[in-house]
Order: structure tokens, then sequence, then C-alpha cells
């Protein structure tokens, strides 16, 4: 155990939050490297245990390699069953703490969090225009944006300011709307096989959806099948790129209260 | 990273990035996970520029003139010009994932990345070293 009160110079810092029980909570971070190239320990309290590492305060973790880090031990709990990740950065004095002011009190919601993400995972899914395809469609359809271009292209940029400000907007405007079209297209194909999801950015003029996935383990393979269908019927105006499986980095921020 | 972001699975238009480089990571971990009340939590210098906000998008002039540009440079494009790969790729990353990549820049500093890692940031600063120049291009042109 670290020591604990002022003058401390260790801490735990905390990745996230998993069930107690089942085969040893001891069993599940067994072999797992955190940051600064440490073990991870679980610390029990009551029903559920926050996987922690104890860090030196002198060193705080914020190097590129603690990041890495963070991620693959997450991962890798992730892996062996429903985990909650707490953000980065989380570092509690002692495990007095841990468990007395992270755990216990929130013990209940952490058991329905972690009963809500068993057996699922995070996928994220980015689509966005190929942006010349698109904007020579845009040219082709849209007389205003064809006659503005005309009337800036071949002139020096301080001439044509207003004009080509106007025309920049007229784009941004028309590609906003196509963007919206799009993504309400892909995500009716897309939502049925998924579990939750959250929107990480709404649709832009350049991206049509930047969404993370909640996804039953066992319809992982449909999704991405369907994926790939979609991504080759569109790939002439949006690419689709899909990141995962992740632990539910999205997915533990639901209801209030949080400690 | 760019080779990976590139990469497509069984030849398929679905690409299928592994998550490694640290925008990769960041862009997955930003804001996301239990928030821990402060007054539990230890508090750690450079730990809380973490959670800077990254998803600002501007729709500003700037924004408008970019796509100015993008429409007119598609001459090039009906003509078959050569330019127009360099000139896409540099519209995409100061487009698409221009957003995160303030957002990157800002967490590098934060995380005191450049010094003794500096061998492996690399590929991302030369990934996005380009934007910076055509942007700040663009700006001086209007002055």
């Amino acid at each position: 155990m670290p020591p604990s009160g002022d003058g401390a110079d260790e801490a735990l810092f905390v990745y996230g939050v998993v069930r107690a029980g089942t085969g040893g909570p001891e069993r599940r971070a067994d072999g797992l490297t955190g940051i600064h190239g440490s073990t991870v320990d679980l610390i029990v309290g009551g029903s559920v245990a926050a996987a922690v590492t104890t860090v030196a305060l002198e060193e705080p973790p914020r190097r590129r390699a603690d990041l890495l880090a963070y991620q693959s031990v997450l991962d890798a709990l992730h892996r062996a069953g429903p985990v909650a990740p707490v953000q980065f950065g989380s570092v509690l004095w002692d495990a007095a703490t841990v468990v007395e002011e992270l755990l216990l009190p929130q013990e209940d919601r952490f058991n329905a969090v972690l009963d809500r993400l068993e057996g699922k995972q995070q996928y994220n899914l980015r689509a966005s225009f190929v942006e010349e395809s698109v904007l020579a469609d845009l040219v082709a359809t849209d007389p205003d944006v064809a006659a503005l271009r005309e009337r800036t292209r071949d002139q020096p940029e301080t001439a044509t300011y207003p004009e080509r400000v106007r025309l920049g907007e007229l784009v941004a405007r028309a590609l906003e709307d196509r963007s919206a079209d799009e993504a309400e297209v892909l995500w009716a194909a897309v939502e049925p096989l998924t579990a939750e999801h959250r929107v990480r950015t709404p649709p832009t003029a350049q991206q049509v959806l930047d969404v993370a996935l909640l996804v039953e383990e066992d319809r992982a393979t449909e999704l991405v099948e369907r994926l790939e269908d979609l991504a080759e019927a569109v790939h002439e105006r949006i690419r689709m790129r899909l990141v995962g499986p992740l632990a539910p980095y999205d997915f533990v921020d639901e209801g209030s209260g949080w400690v | 990273m760019t080779v990976q972001t590139q990469r497509r699975s069984g030849g398929g238009y679905l690409e299928r990035p592994k998550p490694s480089g640290l925008a990769d990571v960041i862009e997955i971990i930003l804001d996301k996970g239990i928030v821990i009340d402060a007054y539990v939590r230890v508090s750690l210098v450079g730990i809380e520029l973490l959670t800077i906000d990254a998803r600002i998008v501007i729709a500003s002039v700037d924004t408008y003139l970019r796509f100015a540009e993008a429409t007119n440079r598609l001459d090039l494009y009906e003509h078959g010009g050569k330019d127009l790969s360099e000139m896409v790729g540099d519209l995409q990353q100061s487009g698409a994932s221009g957003k995160t990549q303030g957002a990157v820049q800002g967490v590098k500093r934060a995380l005191g990345v450049g010094h003794s890692d500096e061998d492996e940031d690399e590929d991302d600063d030369r990934e996005r070293r380009p934007v910076k120049k055509s942007a700040s291009r663009r700006r001086s042109e209007q002055r």
C-alpha cells in the first residue's frame, strides 16, 4: 500500500472500474503492464474493483507512453470482461480513498453500468466526404456555385474577395446539407446493428458521421460486413473508417452524480 | 501512422486502422471515461489540459475561403492536372482533421512530448507540418 496523508510521494493512477469476484479479482490484472511499466493492481470495494497503478507524484503520468499504456490496460481489461474506463489522469491518494470515495459510494451505479456493458464493445465509425469528388458534383449541379466559380477562379484573390467568400459560403452550406442527408441514410443502415451510440461530432461540411457505436460481440461481424458493403457503395464520394473493438470509453457517462 | 490509416482489410473499401499513434489514442480517449470529482483527485499539473475542448469547429470566413479555393482548384481536376492529389491531401488535412490537429498539438505540448519522444513523434509532425505552412500562407496572402 502506498503511504497516505500529507507529504506522500506516491499515489494511485486509476484506469477503470471492473467487477470484483468471479475467479479472484487479482487474476484479471495479472500480467498487465501499466503506466511507467509498473504492475496493475485491483482494489476491491464491495462488489466492484478499481484497476490502479502506483505512480510517483514527482513523475506524473502525462507522457505519450502513459497514454498508450492507459489505453492498452483498458483494452486488455475489456477483453476479460466489462470495464468502465475512468478518465485519463485520474489519480487518488491511496487505497482507502479509492474504496471509500470512489467505489463504495457508487457501487450500485457502477454495477448498473457494468451490466449494461457486458458482452459489448465500442467501435468508432467515421465517414468523410471525398472532397474533390463531392465538389466536382456540386459545381456540375449548382448553377450559383458554377457561376461564382467562373467569376473568381482566374481573378486575383484580392479583387474577388467578397465573391470568393460568397462562393465558399454557398459550397459550405451545400456540403452541410448533403452531409446531413448522407448521414441519415448511412445511419439508418447501421443503427439496427448497434445497442447504443454516442454522436462524437454532428455532421459537418467535411464529415458525415463521427459516432461511437456500442455493439454486442456476436453482432460485430455482421456490423463490419454491412459497413464494408456501405463503404463500397458510397466510396466515390465518402470514405469510411472503423476503429475497434475498443473498451467502451464513450459509454460510461450515462446518468449523473458520478463521484 | 499514415500507412496504417490507409490500409484496407481484404481489399475492401472500409478502412480499419489500428489506433497506434499518439493522435489516434488521444482522439479515442480525450474527454472520455468516468469523471472523478476534483476534490477527491490528486491535482497534477499538466493532466488537466487533456480535457481541453477539442470539438469547436469554427464556421468562419477562413473556412469559406478554403472551400472557395478548393472549388476553384477543380480546374486541375477537370483538366487532369498533376498537382491534384497533393492539393487534395492538403485540403483534407486542413479540413477534416483540422480540429483534432490543434488539440493534438496542444496536448502534445501539455504532455511535454517532443524531446525524449522526438523520434517517435516525427511521423505525426511530418504529416502536419504542411498544413501549418499552407494555413499561414493563406493568411498572409489575405493581408
